[in-house]
Protein backbone atom coordinates (compact mmCIF):
# COMPACT_ATOMS: atom_id res chain seq x y z
CA UNK A 1 0.00 0.00 0.00
CA UNK A 2 2.93 2.62 0.43
CA UNK A 3 3.68 2.27 -3.06
CA UNK A 4 -0.21 2.80 -3.61
CA UNK A 5 0.13 6.01 -1.68
CA UNK A 6 3.70 7.07 -3.48
CA UNK A 7 1.89 6.74 -6.90
CA UNK A 8 -1.33 8.89 -5.94
CA UNK A 9 1.52 11.66 -4.24
CA UNK A 10 3.33 11.32 -8.15
CA UNK A 11 -0.55 11.87 -9.57
CA UNK A 12 -1.08 14.89 -7.33
CA UNK A 13 1.86 16.45 -8.99
CA UNK A 14 1.84 15.02 -12.09
CA UNK A 15 -1.80 17.02 -12.74
CA UNK A 16 -0.20 20.17 -13.50
CA UNK A 17 -2.90 20.35 -16.02
CA UNK A 18 -6.07 21.29 -14.36
CA UNK A 19 -6.66 24.29 -11.64
CA UNK A 20 -7.70 21.63 -9.00
CA UNK A 21 -5.70 21.82 -6.25
CA UNK A 22 -5.92 25.52 -6.13
CA UNK A 23 -10.07 25.83 -6.46
CA UNK A 24 -10.02 22.99 -3.40
CA UNK A 25 -8.02 24.89 -1.64
CA UNK A 26 -9.90 26.93 0.98
CA UNK A 27 -7.53 29.68 1.55
CA UNK A 28 -6.57 30.41 -2.19
CA UNK A 29 -10.83 30.79 -2.49
CA UNK A 30 -10.65 32.76 0.22
CA UNK A 31 -9.01 34.95 -0.94
CA UNK A 32 -10.04 35.23 -5.09
CA UNK A 33 -13.19 35.94 -2.80
CA UNK A 34 -12.45 38.80 -1.41
CA UNK A 35 -10.72 40.06 -4.59
CA UNK A 36 -14.02 39.26 -6.01
CA UNK A 37 -16.20 41.74 -4.02
CA UNK A 38 -13.51 44.15 -4.78
CA UNK A 39 -14.40 44.18 -8.36
CA UNK A 40 -17.71 43.75 -7.78
CA UNK A 41 -17.84 46.75 -5.96
CA UNK A 42 -15.79 48.90 -8.51
CA UNK A 43 -18.32 47.11 -11.30
CA UNK A 44 -21.17 48.97 -8.83
CA UNK A 45 -19.59 52.21 -8.68
CA UNK A 46 -19.33 52.74 -12.61
CA UNK A 47 -23.18 51.26 -13.12
CA UNK A 48 -24.05 54.03 -10.50
CA UNK A 49 -21.55 56.56 -12.75
CA UNK A 50 -23.29 55.38 -15.81
CA UNK A 51 -26.74 56.04 -14.29
CA UNK A 52 -25.95 59.07 -13.28
CA UNK A 53 -24.91 60.17 -16.49
CA UNK A 54 -28.42 58.68 -18.40
CA UNK A 55 -30.41 60.74 -16.00
CA UNK A 56 -28.14 63.59 -15.58
CA UNK A 57 -28.11 63.59 -19.66
CA UNK A 58 -31.82 63.26 -20.09
CA UNK A 59 -32.30 66.19 -17.99
CA UNK A 60 -30.13 68.47 -19.43
CA UNK A 61 -30.97 68.17 -22.51
CA UNK A 62 -34.62 68.01 -22.06
CA UNK A 63 -34.24 71.54 -19.90
CA UNK A 64 -32.89 73.39 -22.40
CA UNK A 65 -35.22 72.10 -24.82
CA UNK A 66 -32.86 69.95 -27.21
CA UNK A 67 -35.51 67.69 -27.19
CA UNK A 68 -39.01 68.43 -26.52
CA UNK A 69 -40.26 67.59 -22.87
CA UNK A 70 -43.58 66.73 -23.95
CA UNK A 71 -41.88 63.88 -25.36
CA UNK A 72 -40.14 62.67 -23.53
CA UNK A 73 -40.59 64.18 -19.96
CA UNK A 74 -38.06 64.59 -17.86
CA UNK A 75 -36.37 63.44 -14.75
CA UNK A 76 -37.56 65.56 -12.41
CA UNK A 77 -40.86 65.06 -12.54
CA UNK A 78 -41.01 61.31 -13.67
CA UNK A 79 -39.58 60.24 -10.71
CA UNK A 80 -41.77 62.41 -8.53
CA UNK A 81 -44.55 61.25 -10.36
CA UNK A 82 -43.39 57.21 -9.73
CA UNK A 83 -43.19 57.80 -6.31
CA UNK A 84 -46.43 59.46 -5.87
CA UNK A 85 -47.74 56.61 -7.76
CA UNK A 86 -46.30 54.16 -5.35
CA UNK A 87 -46.74 56.29 -2.54
CA UNK A 88 -51.01 55.77 -2.15
CA UNK A 89 -51.00 56.38 -5.86
CA UNK A 90 -52.81 52.92 -6.47
CA UNK A 91 -49.69 51.97 -8.84
CA UNK A 92 -48.76 48.86 -6.47
CA UNK A 93 -52.53 47.90 -7.14
CA UNK A 94 -51.86 47.83 -10.92
CA UNK A 95 -48.63 46.08 -10.62
CA UNK A 96 -50.40 43.49 -8.21
CA UNK A 97 -52.87 42.64 -10.81
CA UNK A 98 -49.73 42.43 -13.62
CA UNK A 99 -47.73 40.21 -11.17
CA UNK A 100 -51.16 38.06 -10.21
CA UNK A 101 -51.52 37.54 -14.13
CA UNK A 102 -47.84 36.86 -14.89
CA UNK A 103 -47.89 34.20 -12.37
CA UNK A 104 -50.77 32.05 -13.01
CA UNK A 105 -49.92 32.52 -16.88
CA UNK A 106 -46.72 31.22 -15.98
CA UNK A 107 -47.32 28.38 -13.41
CA UNK A 108 -50.11 27.12 -16.07
CA UNK A 109 -47.39 27.08 -18.72
CA UNK A 110 -44.70 25.42 -16.64
CA UNK A 111 -47.06 22.69 -15.65
CA UNK A 112 -48.57 22.38 -19.28
CA UNK A 113 -45.03 22.93 -20.54
CA UNK A 114 -43.43 20.82 -18.45
CA UNK A 115 -45.86 17.51 -18.85
CA UNK A 116 -45.74 18.73 -22.76
CA UNK A 117 -42.16 18.32 -23.12
CA UNK A 118 -41.93 15.22 -21.05
CA UNK A 119 -44.33 13.92 -23.43
CA UNK A 120 -42.55 14.78 -26.58
CA UNK A 121 -39.71 13.30 -25.34
CA UNK A 122 -40.78 10.25 -23.62
CA UNK A 123 -43.49 8.40 -26.51
CA UNK A 124 -42.40 8.90 -30.30
CA UNK A 125 -45.83 8.64 -31.06
CA UNK A 126 -46.82 11.71 -30.01
CA UNK A 127 -43.49 13.27 -30.70
CA UNK A 128 -44.12 12.37 -34.41
CA UNK A 129 -48.01 13.17 -34.45
CA UNK A 130 -48.32 16.64 -32.43
CA UNK A 131 -44.98 18.26 -32.24
CA UNK A 132 -46.01 19.25 -35.82
CA UNK A 133 -48.81 21.03 -34.72
CA UNK A 134 -46.67 22.55 -31.76
CA UNK A 135 -44.37 23.63 -34.15
CA UNK A 136 -46.94 25.50 -36.10
CA UNK A 137 -48.75 26.92 -33.57
CA UNK A 138 -45.85 28.13 -32.38
CA UNK A 139 -44.93 30.17 -35.58
CA UNK A 140 -48.16 32.43 -35.22
CA UNK A 141 -47.08 35.42 -33.86
CA UNK A 142 -49.63 35.42 -30.52
CA UNK A 143 -49.87 39.05 -29.70
CA UNK A 144 -51.83 39.32 -33.00
CA UNK A 145 -54.19 36.93 -31.63
CA UNK A 146 -54.71 38.70 -28.24
CA UNK A 147 -57.65 40.60 -29.73
CA UNK A 148 -58.81 37.39 -30.03
CA UNK A 149 -58.58 36.05 -26.70
CA UNK A 150 -60.18 39.43 -25.79
CA UNK A 151 -63.31 38.21 -27.99
CA UNK A 152 -63.43 34.78 -26.43
CA UNK A 153 -62.15 35.57 -23.04
CA UNK A 154 -63.54 38.88 -22.02
CA UNK A 155 -61.59 42.62 -20.63
CA UNK A 156 -60.38 40.50 -17.58
CA UNK A 157 -57.20 38.95 -16.11
CA UNK A 158 -58.33 35.34 -17.67
CA UNK A 159 -57.64 36.92 -21.64
CA UNK A 160 -54.57 37.61 -20.29
CA UNK A 161 -53.76 34.66 -18.82
CA UNK A 162 -54.76 32.70 -21.99
CA UNK A 163 -52.37 34.79 -24.02
CA UNK A 164 -49.35 34.19 -21.69
CA UNK A 165 -49.75 30.86 -21.42
CA UNK A 166 -49.78 30.88 -25.61
CA UNK A 167 -46.67 32.42 -25.74
CA UNK A 168 -44.31 30.68 -22.60
CA UNK A 169 -46.05 26.98 -23.02
CA UNK A 170 -44.16 26.17 -26.09
CA UNK A 171 -40.85 27.55 -24.47
CA UNK A 172 -41.11 25.50 -21.34
CA UNK A 173 -42.36 22.55 -23.52
CA UNK A 174 -39.32 23.06 -26.46
CA UNK A 175 -37.11 23.51 -23.56
CA UNK A 176 -37.89 20.33 -21.80
CA UNK A 177 -38.30 17.89 -24.87
CA UNK A 178 -34.89 19.65 -25.83
CA UNK A 179 -33.08 18.88 -22.42
CA UNK A 180 -34.83 15.51 -22.11
CA UNK A 181 -33.22 14.63 -25.42
CA UNK A 182 -30.13 15.71 -24.73
CA UNK A 183 -28.87 13.06 -22.40
CA UNK A 184 -25.17 12.05 -22.47
CA UNK A 185 -25.27 8.43 -24.03
CA UNK A 186 -22.34 7.23 -22.13
CA UNK A 187 -24.90 8.15 -19.15
CA UNK A 188 -27.47 6.09 -20.85
CA UNK A 189 -25.24 3.14 -20.79
CA UNK A 190 -23.67 3.70 -17.84
CA UNK A 191 -27.44 3.59 -16.16
CA UNK A 192 -28.15 0.53 -18.00
CA UNK A 193 -25.44 -1.51 -16.86
CA UNK A 194 -25.60 -0.46 -13.59
CA UNK A 195 -29.24 -1.94 -13.89
CA UNK A 196 -31.42 1.31 -13.49
CA UNK A 197 -35.24 0.93 -13.63
CA UNK A 198 -36.95 3.03 -15.70
CA UNK A 199 -38.16 5.40 -13.31
CA UNK A 200 -34.17 5.51 -11.44
CA UNK A 201 -32.83 5.93 -15.40
CA UNK A 202 -35.23 8.88 -15.50
CA UNK A 203 -34.80 10.76 -12.24
CA UNK A 204 -31.12 10.08 -11.67
CA UNK A 205 -29.88 10.27 -15.27
CA UNK A 206 -32.36 12.00 -17.63
CA UNK A 207 -33.96 14.92 -15.35
CA UNK A 208 -30.96 16.31 -13.67
CA UNK A 209 -29.17 16.20 -16.95
CA UNK A 210 -32.06 18.57 -18.59
CA UNK A 211 -32.59 20.82 -15.46
CA UNK A 212 -30.47 23.15 -16.62
CA UNK A 213 -32.24 23.39 -20.05
CA UNK A 214 -35.46 23.54 -18.67
CA UNK A 215 -34.54 25.94 -16.40
CA UNK A 216 -33.63 28.19 -19.03
CA UNK A 217 -36.85 27.36 -20.49
CA UNK A 218 -38.59 28.47 -17.63
CA UNK A 219 -36.65 31.88 -17.13
CA UNK A 220 -37.57 32.81 -20.65
CA UNK A 221 -41.23 32.00 -20.05
CA UNK A 222 -41.24 34.06 -17.03
CA UNK A 223 -40.32 36.97 -19.69
CA UNK A 224 -42.43 36.09 -21.70
CA UNK A 225 -45.36 35.53 -19.31
CA UNK A 226 -44.44 39.29 -18.11
CA UNK A 227 -44.71 40.72 -21.56
CA UNK A 228 -47.44 39.07 -22.20
CA UNK A 229 -49.30 40.52 -19.32
CA UNK A 230 -48.15 44.04 -19.71
CA UNK A 231 -48.73 43.68 -24.23
CA UNK A 232 -52.58 42.30 -23.06
CA UNK A 233 -53.42 45.12 -20.42
CA UNK A 234 -52.12 47.75 -22.53
CA UNK A 235 -54.47 46.25 -25.57
CA UNK A 236 -57.79 46.45 -23.43
CA UNK A 237 -56.40 49.54 -21.79
CA UNK A 238 -58.78 48.15 -18.77
CA UNK A 239 -56.85 46.73 -16.38
CA UNK A 240 -53.05 46.48 -14.75
CA UNK A 241 -50.12 48.84 -15.13
CA UNK A 242 -49.80 47.83 -19.12
CA UNK A 243 -53.49 49.44 -18.61
CA UNK A 244 -52.02 52.55 -16.79
CA UNK A 245 -49.37 53.18 -19.35
CA UNK A 246 -51.89 52.48 -22.30
CA UNK A 247 -53.73 54.92 -20.29
CA UNK A 248 -51.39 57.64 -19.96
CA UNK A 249 -50.12 57.34 -23.66
CA UNK A 250 -53.29 57.89 -25.18
CA UNK A 251 -53.76 61.28 -22.79
CA UNK A 252 -50.01 62.64 -23.86
CA UNK A 253 -49.31 62.11 -20.64
CA UNK A 254 -45.65 61.01 -20.74
CA UNK A 255 -44.71 61.72 -17.27
CA UNK A 256 -46.81 59.81 -16.09
CA UNK A 257 -46.19 56.93 -18.63
CA UNK A 258 -42.28 57.56 -17.40
CA UNK A 259 -43.05 57.01 -14.21
CA UNK A 260 -45.00 54.00 -14.47
CA UNK A 261 -42.30 52.21 -16.58
CA UNK A 262 -39.73 52.75 -13.63
CA UNK A 263 -42.01 50.25 -11.66
CA UNK A 264 -42.12 48.19 -14.69
CA UNK A 265 -38.51 48.05 -14.71
CA UNK A 266 -38.02 47.49 -11.15
CA UNK A 267 -40.54 45.03 -10.81
CA UNK A 268 -38.67 42.91 -14.04
CA UNK A 269 -35.43 43.44 -12.44
CA UNK A 270 -36.10 41.93 -9.22
CA UNK A 271 -37.92 39.04 -10.14
CA UNK A 272 -34.94 37.99 -12.58
CA UNK A 273 -32.51 38.57 -9.60
CA UNK A 274 -34.61 35.94 -8.24
CA UNK A 275 -34.56 33.48 -10.74
CA UNK A 276 -30.90 33.89 -10.77
CA UNK A 277 -30.56 33.60 -7.05
CA UNK A 278 -32.96 30.48 -7.44
CA UNK A 279 -30.63 28.94 -10.34
CA UNK A 280 -27.39 29.81 -9.04
CA UNK A 281 -29.01 27.78 -5.90
CA UNK A 282 -30.20 24.76 -7.57
CA UNK A 283 -27.46 23.88 -10.44
CA UNK A 284 -24.53 25.07 -8.35
CA UNK A 285 -22.82 22.16 -10.26
CA UNK A 286 -23.42 23.77 -13.44
CA UNK A 287 -21.80 26.96 -12.70
CA UNK A 288 -18.83 25.34 -11.16
CA UNK A 289 -18.79 23.50 -15.13
CA UNK A 290 -18.97 26.76 -16.60
CA UNK A 291 -16.19 28.15 -14.05
CA UNK A 292 -14.01 25.11 -15.26
CA UNK A 293 -13.77 25.36 -18.71
CA UNK A 294 -12.27 29.03 -18.69
CA UNK A 295 -9.74 27.60 -15.72
CA UNK A 296 -7.41 26.34 -17.92
CA UNK A 297 -7.56 22.41 -17.76
CA UNK A 298 -7.82 20.77 -21.34
CA UNK B 1 -3.23 -20.44 -12.28
CA UNK B 2 -2.13 -23.27 -14.96
CA UNK B 3 1.49 -25.13 -15.02
CA UNK B 4 3.44 -23.54 -17.54
CA UNK B 5 7.29 -23.58 -18.03
CA UNK B 6 9.98 -20.59 -16.55
CA UNK B 7 11.06 -19.14 -20.12
CA UNK B 8 8.56 -16.72 -19.22
CA UNK B 9 5.83 -16.83 -21.60
CA UNK B 10 3.59 -20.03 -22.89
CA UNK B 11 1.96 -19.69 -26.42
CA UNK B 12 -1.14 -21.45 -26.72
CA UNK B 13 -3.45 -21.98 -29.82
CA UNK B 14 -6.73 -20.83 -28.91
CA UNK B 15 -8.74 -24.26 -29.21
CA UNK B 16 -5.77 -25.92 -26.51
CA UNK B 17 -6.64 -23.17 -24.09
CA UNK B 18 -10.11 -23.47 -24.20
CA UNK B 19 -10.44 -27.40 -23.54
CA UNK B 20 -7.77 -27.43 -21.11
CA UNK B 21 -8.36 -24.66 -18.84
CA UNK B 22 -10.90 -25.21 -16.00
CA UNK B 23 -9.44 -23.96 -13.01
CA UNK B 24 -10.92 -25.49 -9.26
CA UNK B 25 -13.47 -22.11 -9.54
CA UNK B 26 -15.14 -23.41 -12.73
CA UNK B 27 -15.05 -20.79 -15.24
CA UNK B 28 -16.56 -17.01 -15.06
CA UNK B 29 -17.03 -16.43 -18.51
CA UNK B 30 -17.34 -18.94 -21.20
CA UNK B 31 -17.49 -18.06 -24.84
CA UNK B 32 -17.81 -21.20 -27.18
CA UNK B 33 -18.57 -21.30 -30.95
CA UNK B 34 -19.45 -17.62 -31.20
CA UNK B 35 -19.68 -15.16 -34.45
CA UNK B 36 -21.57 -11.96 -34.70
CA UNK B 37 -22.42 -10.06 -37.88
CA UNK B 38 -23.88 -6.05 -37.91
CA UNK B 39 -26.03 -5.24 -41.07
CA UNK B 40 -23.95 -2.92 -43.42
CA UNK B 41 -25.65 0.10 -45.11
CA UNK B 42 -26.37 -1.54 -48.02
CA UNK B 43 -28.14 -4.35 -46.12
CA UNK B 44 -26.04 -7.07 -46.64
CA UNK B 45 -24.40 -8.61 -43.12
CA UNK B 46 -21.04 -7.95 -42.34
CA UNK B 47 -18.87 -10.49 -39.50
CA UNK B 48 -17.47 -8.91 -36.90
CA UNK B 49 -16.35 -12.11 -34.67
CA UNK B 50 -16.14 -15.24 -36.41
CA UNK B 51 -15.74 -19.40 -33.83
CA UNK B 52 -14.93 -17.12 -30.76
CA UNK B 53 -14.11 -19.82 -27.74
CA UNK B 54 -12.58 -18.42 -24.93
CA UNK B 55 -13.10 -19.56 -21.74
CA UNK B 56 -11.97 -17.41 -18.46
CA UNK B 57 -10.90 -18.95 -14.96
CA UNK B 58 -12.64 -17.22 -11.48
CA UNK B 59 -9.57 -14.14 -10.54
CA UNK B 60 -8.22 -14.30 -13.83
CA UNK B 61 -7.01 -11.22 -15.52
CA UNK B 62 -7.56 -11.43 -19.51
CA UNK B 63 -6.88 -8.90 -21.84
CA UNK B 64 -7.80 -8.23 -25.16
CA UNK B 65 -5.83 -7.29 -28.03
CA UNK B 66 -6.43 -6.55 -31.77
CA UNK B 67 -6.25 -4.23 -34.67
CA UNK B 68 -9.23 -1.53 -34.59
CA UNK B 69 -12.56 -3.13 -35.48
CA UNK B 70 -11.70 -6.84 -35.10
CA UNK B 71 -14.83 -6.58 -32.81
CA UNK B 72 -13.11 -6.40 -29.44
CA UNK B 73 -15.87 -4.27 -28.36
CA UNK B 74 -18.54 -6.38 -29.33
CA UNK B 75 -16.41 -9.38 -27.72
CA UNK B 76 -17.10 -7.34 -24.29
CA UNK B 77 -20.94 -6.27 -24.98
CA UNK B 78 -21.72 -9.96 -25.74
CA UNK B 79 -20.32 -11.04 -22.29
CA UNK B 80 -22.19 -7.73 -20.97
CA UNK B 81 -25.68 -8.83 -22.01
CA UNK B 82 -25.72 -5.30 -23.70
CA UNK B 83 -25.63 -7.59 -27.49
CA UNK B 84 -26.86 -11.17 -28.25
CA UNK B 85 -24.68 -13.54 -30.07
CA UNK B 86 -26.36 -14.48 -33.28
CA UNK B 87 -24.29 -17.70 -33.37
CA UNK B 88 -22.54 -19.63 -30.17
CA UNK B 89 -23.14 -19.82 -26.53
CA UNK B 90 -21.96 -16.90 -23.88
CA UNK B 91 -22.04 -17.83 -20.45
CA UNK B 92 -21.22 -15.55 -17.35
CA UNK B 93 -21.29 -16.90 -14.09
CA UNK B 94 -22.75 -20.69 -15.96
CA UNK B 95 -25.95 -18.90 -16.90
CA UNK B 96 -26.65 -16.11 -19.68
CA UNK B 97 -25.38 -12.65 -19.58
CA UNK B 98 -27.49 -10.15 -18.35
CA UNK B 99 -27.57 -6.40 -18.27
CA UNK B 100 -27.64 -4.87 -14.84
CA UNK B 101 -26.09 -8.01 -13.03
CA UNK B 102 -24.33 -6.29 -9.99
CA UNK B 103 -21.72 -9.00 -9.77
CA UNK B 104 -20.70 -7.52 -12.57
CA UNK B 105 -18.77 -3.80 -12.74
CA UNK B 106 -17.93 -2.16 -15.70
CA UNK B 107 -15.48 0.81 -16.49
CA UNK B 108 -15.13 2.86 -19.78
CA UNK B 109 -12.80 4.63 -21.44
CA UNK B 110 -14.72 7.55 -20.91
CA UNK B 111 -15.74 8.01 -17.17
CA UNK B 112 -19.15 8.82 -17.25
CA UNK B 113 -18.88 10.81 -14.19
CA UNK B 114 -22.73 12.55 -13.34
CA UNK B 115 -21.86 16.47 -13.36
CA UNK B 116 -24.27 17.31 -11.16
CA UNK B 117 -23.06 14.65 -8.65
CA UNK B 118 -20.14 15.42 -6.02
CA UNK B 119 -17.21 12.76 -5.95
CA UNK B 120 -19.10 10.81 -3.18
CA UNK B 121 -22.22 11.08 -4.80
CA UNK B 122 -20.96 9.59 -8.21
CA UNK B 123 -18.67 6.85 -5.94
CA UNK B 124 -22.02 5.93 -4.39
CA UNK B 125 -24.20 5.78 -7.32
CA UNK B 126 -23.56 2.26 -8.21
CA UNK B 127 -24.81 1.10 -4.48
CA UNK B 128 -27.77 3.48 -4.49
CA UNK B 129 -29.19 1.59 -7.34
CA UNK B 130 -28.01 -1.72 -6.52
CA UNK B 131 -30.22 -0.60 -3.22
CA UNK B 132 -27.64 -0.62 -0.70
CA UNK B 133 -28.89 1.32 2.54
CA UNK B 134 -27.92 4.63 2.64
CA UNK B 135 -25.03 4.69 5.60
CA UNK B 136 -23.90 1.24 4.27
CA UNK B 137 -23.01 2.66 0.88
CA UNK B 138 -21.74 6.10 2.26
CA UNK B 139 -19.06 4.19 4.60
CA UNK B 140 -18.32 2.05 1.39
CA UNK B 141 -17.84 4.71 -0.98
CA UNK B 142 -15.77 6.74 1.93
CA UNK B 143 -13.94 3.63 1.53
CA UNK B 144 -13.48 3.27 -1.72
CA UNK B 145 -12.33 7.22 -1.88
CA UNK B 146 -9.92 6.92 0.16
CA UNK B 147 -8.37 3.50 -1.41
CA UNK B 148 -8.23 5.70 -4.87
CA UNK B 149 -6.29 8.54 -3.01
CA UNK B 150 -9.31 10.84 -3.06
CA UNK B 151 -10.85 10.97 0.18
CA UNK B 152 -10.31 14.91 0.39
CA UNK B 153 -11.94 15.69 -3.02
CA UNK B 154 -15.44 13.96 -1.89
CA UNK B 155 -17.31 17.23 -1.78
CA UNK B 156 -15.96 18.33 -5.11
CA UNK B 157 -17.69 18.51 -8.49
CA UNK B 158 -16.31 16.39 -11.14
CA UNK B 159 -15.49 19.42 -13.60
CA UNK B 160 -13.05 20.34 -10.26
CA UNK B 161 -10.83 17.41 -11.31
CA UNK B 162 -8.57 16.18 -13.55
CA UNK B 163 -9.01 13.59 -16.30
CA UNK B 164 -6.74 11.03 -13.97
CA UNK B 165 -8.57 11.90 -10.81
CA UNK B 166 -12.10 11.70 -12.57
CA UNK B 167 -11.22 8.04 -13.93
CA UNK B 168 -10.14 7.36 -10.08
CA UNK B 169 -14.05 8.02 -9.44
CA UNK B 170 -15.40 5.79 -12.22
CA UNK B 171 -12.94 3.13 -10.36
CA UNK B 172 -13.93 3.66 -7.33
CA UNK B 173 -17.72 3.67 -8.31
CA UNK B 174 -17.12 0.32 -10.26
CA UNK B 175 -15.62 -1.08 -7.24
CA UNK B 176 -18.10 0.11 -4.72
CA UNK B 177 -20.65 -2.73 -5.34
CA UNK B 178 -17.42 -5.67 -5.08
CA UNK B 179 -18.58 -7.13 -8.55
CA UNK B 180 -17.11 -10.40 -8.92
CA UNK B 181 -16.88 -9.94 -12.83
CA UNK B 182 -14.88 -6.37 -14.24
CA UNK B 183 -14.93 -5.48 -17.67
CA UNK B 184 -12.78 -2.82 -19.00
CA UNK B 185 -12.95 -1.39 -22.14
CA UNK B 186 -9.92 0.71 -22.24
CA UNK B 187 -10.54 2.44 -19.17
CA UNK B 188 -7.26 4.58 -19.51
CA UNK B 189 -7.06 5.38 -23.55
CA UNK B 190 -8.50 8.77 -22.25
CA UNK B 191 -5.94 9.45 -20.39
CA UNK B 192 -2.20 11.40 -20.87
CA UNK B 193 0.93 9.31 -20.14
CA UNK B 194 2.22 9.96 -17.39
CA UNK B 195 -1.23 9.52 -15.75
CA UNK B 196 -1.87 6.46 -17.50
CA UNK B 197 1.22 4.71 -16.13
CA UNK B 198 0.50 5.75 -12.37
CA UNK B 199 -3.60 4.99 -13.06
CA UNK B 200 -2.48 1.04 -14.07
CA UNK B 201 -0.35 0.83 -11.24
CA UNK B 202 -3.33 1.92 -8.87
CA UNK B 203 -5.61 -0.41 -10.55
CA UNK B 204 -3.44 -3.25 -10.43
CA UNK B 205 -2.83 -2.84 -6.60
CA UNK B 206 -6.59 -2.84 -6.09
CA UNK B 207 -7.28 -5.74 -7.76
CA UNK B 208 -4.82 -7.49 -6.60
CA UNK B 209 -6.61 -7.18 -2.75
CA UNK B 210 -10.12 -8.20 -4.82
CA UNK B 211 -9.43 -11.14 -6.55
CA UNK B 212 -12.28 -10.31 -9.33
CA UNK B 213 -11.96 -11.66 -12.58
CA UNK B 214 -11.05 -8.73 -15.45
CA UNK B 215 -11.69 -9.07 -18.75
CA UNK B 216 -9.57 -5.77 -20.15
CA UNK B 217 -10.37 -4.43 -23.84
CA UNK B 218 -7.11 -2.39 -24.73
CA UNK B 219 -5.18 -1.15 -27.74
CA UNK B 220 -1.89 -1.17 -25.48
CA UNK B 221 0.16 -4.49 -26.33
CA UNK B 222 2.04 -3.00 -22.49
CA UNK B 223 -0.69 -2.24 -20.45
CA UNK B 224 -1.57 -6.20 -21.52
CA UNK B 225 1.27 -7.65 -20.88
CA UNK B 226 1.57 -5.81 -17.75
CA UNK B 227 -1.40 -6.22 -16.16
CA UNK B 228 -2.88 -9.38 -17.59
CA UNK B 229 -2.19 -13.03 -16.73
CA UNK B 230 -3.60 -13.81 -20.69
CA UNK B 231 -3.59 -11.90 -23.57
CA UNK B 232 -5.53 -12.86 -26.36
CA UNK B 233 -4.45 -11.21 -29.91
CA UNK B 234 -7.46 -10.85 -32.39
CA UNK B 235 -7.35 -11.11 -36.11
CA UNK B 236 -8.56 -8.44 -38.09
CA UNK B 237 -11.92 -8.28 -39.02
CA UNK B 238 -14.13 -10.06 -38.84
CA UNK B 239 -12.24 -10.95 -35.48
CA UNK B 240 -10.79 -14.70 -34.81
CA UNK B 241 -8.96 -15.53 -32.09
CA UNK B 242 -5.08 -15.45 -33.54
CA UNK B 243 -3.20 -16.51 -30.51
CA UNK B 244 -3.54 -16.35 -26.97
CA UNK B 245 0.19 -15.32 -24.66
CA UNK B 246 0.35 -16.69 -21.18
CA UNK B 247 1.87 -14.07 -19.35
CA UNK B 248 4.21 -14.97 -16.70
CA UNK B 249 5.53 -12.76 -15.37
CA UNK B 250 6.11 -12.31 -11.31
CA UNK B 251 3.50 -10.38 -9.54
CA UNK B 252 2.93 -7.66 -7.90
CA UNK B 253 4.22 -6.33 -11.16
CA UNK B 254 4.10 -1.79 -11.72
CA UNK B 255 4.25 -0.81 -15.20
CA UNK B 256 7.31 1.09 -14.76
CA UNK B 257 9.66 -1.52 -13.34
CA UNK B 258 8.72 -4.33 -16.08
CA UNK B 259 10.13 -1.99 -18.86
CA UNK B 260 13.31 -3.12 -16.98
CA UNK B 261 12.70 -7.31 -17.49
CA UNK B 262 13.73 -9.07 -20.35
CA UNK B 263 11.04 -11.08 -20.46
CA UNK B 264 8.63 -8.07 -21.02
CA UNK B 265 10.33 -6.99 -23.95
CA UNK B 266 10.41 -10.52 -25.55
CA UNK B 267 6.75 -10.62 -25.52
CA UNK B 268 6.33 -7.03 -26.35
CA UNK B 269 7.80 -7.92 -29.63
CA UNK B 270 6.10 -11.60 -30.09
CA UNK B 271 2.55 -9.71 -29.84
CA UNK B 272 3.76 -6.97 -31.79
CA UNK B 273 4.93 -8.86 -34.39
CA UNK B 274 1.63 -10.85 -34.23
CA UNK B 275 -0.22 -7.89 -34.59
CA UNK B 276 1.21 -5.34 -36.48
CA UNK B 277 0.28 -8.29 -39.59
CA UNK B 278 -3.28 -8.04 -39.03
CA UNK B 279 -2.66 -4.31 -38.29
CA UNK B 280 -1.52 -4.59 -41.90
CA UNK B 281 -3.82 -6.77 -43.22
CA UNK B 282 -6.82 -4.59 -42.91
Amino acid sequence: MTQLEANLEADATVRNDVAVPRRLDKNASGRQRSRGARTSVTVRVIQLALLVALFGSWQLLAATKVLNPAFVSEPSQYFPSFWHGVDGGGLLGLIGTTLYETFVGFALSAILGLAGGYLLAEFKAFDVIIRPFMTGFNSIPRIALAPLFVLWFGLGSLSRIVLIVSLSFFIVAFNTYAGLQGVNRDHLLLSRVLGASRRERFFKFVLPSAAPSIFAGLQLALTYAFLGAVVGEMLTGSDGLGGYLALKMGSFDTTGFFGGLILLVIVALAVSAIVRALENRLLRWRAIELAGTQGGGQ
Amino acid sequence: MTSRGTTGETIEGPEGTVSTTRAPGGSVVRIAGVSHSFAAPDGARRPVLEGIELEIRRGEFVAIVGPSGCGKTTLLNLVAGLVRAEVGIVQVHGGRPKVGDPEVGYLFARDALLPWRTVLGNAELALEIAGVAKTERRRRAEELLASVGLADSANAYPAQLSQGMRQRVAIARTLATRPDLLMLDEPFSALDAQTKLLLQDTFSQLWAGLGATVVLITHDLSEAISLADRVVLMTARPGRIKRVFEVDLPRPRSVVTLQSEEAYHRMYQQLWSELSEEVVRQ
